[in-house]
């Protein structure tokens, strides 16, 4: 375990990767300045356990797909819209676990999540199309000839046929 | 005769080697309309592309960008 330890260490000494994002959902019910200052707090835990502060995006408001229920004072509160932010940040993994109590104690957090990403994020440029569907090629050219061919081979019954066909019809 | 040769499928360039899980726009894309997963069948996606989609997609669930079940 010592030797996983000191690997990661290391290797973020070395600022080869391990970036992290934290994301985060504030209680729509919390204030803007109340908000920011959670926001600084955070940051400053982060910097105090020796990490690095990569980028930073602003509180939002957002619209929850689904309610999110945070139990407050003893009662279960449901929540459908909130405050999301994202600190981007450069630290060693024990960092994480200072970071995770806080957060797990805060009464102003909804919801968290900390993931490994990628130092800089490039967008997908091409959005994610489906390959379009080529339509099967024209099959009229080859029905005409055969429908102009029908005509030449229909010719008309004179009446006495028409009748001979019938008694045979009939006497069958 | 396979039978799922001419159902469309979903390209992304082979350089990207991360997604995110905010761009619900390009994730919506690999949910049917009741927000479940599209097998690789369907997507046509590299093995590594189809679970980079898979943990982005679970990620935008739990953080509600996207639902867990639609109706």
């Amino acid at each position: 375990m010592e030797n996983t330890q000191t690997d990661e260490t290391t290797s973020s000494s070395e600022d080869q990767g391990l970036v992290y994002e934290l994301a985060f959902h504030l209680l729509p019910t919390v204030s803007e300045d109340e908000g920011a200052k959670q926001v600084a707090d955070l940051k400053a835990l982060l910097e105090k356990n020796s990490a690095t502060i990569i980028s930073e995006e602003a509180l939002k408001p957002m619209q929850l797909a689904y309610t999110m229920v945070k139990k407050l004072e003893g009662k279960n509160v449901t929540f459908d819209t909130s405050l999301f932010g994202v600190i981007k940040f450069d630290s060693d993994v024990a960092a994480l676990d200072v970071l995770k109590e806080e957060l797990d104690l805060s009464k102003n957090v909804l919801r968290f999540l900390i993931i490994k990403t990628v130092r800089e994020y490039a967008p997908i440029q091409n959005r994610p199309v489906f390959r379009e569907v080529k339509p099967p090629e024209e099959v009229t050219t080859l029905s005409k000839p055969k429908v102009e061919e029908k005509k030449e081979d229909a010719k008309p019954i004179s009446e006495e046929e028409l009748d001979k066909t019938i008694e045979e019809l009939v006497s069958e | 005769m396979d039978r799922h040769q001419n159902t469309p499928k979903i390209q992304i360039a082979n350089n990207v080697k991360h997604i995110d899980y905010r761009d619900v726009e390009t994730l919506r894309s690999f949910l049917n309309p009741h927000a479940r997963l599209l097998g690789r069948k369907r997507t046509g996606l590299s093995a590594s592309h189809q679970r980079m989609v898979a943990q982005a997609v679970k990620r935008a669930r739990f953080m509600g960008f996207l639902p867990y079940v639609q109706q």
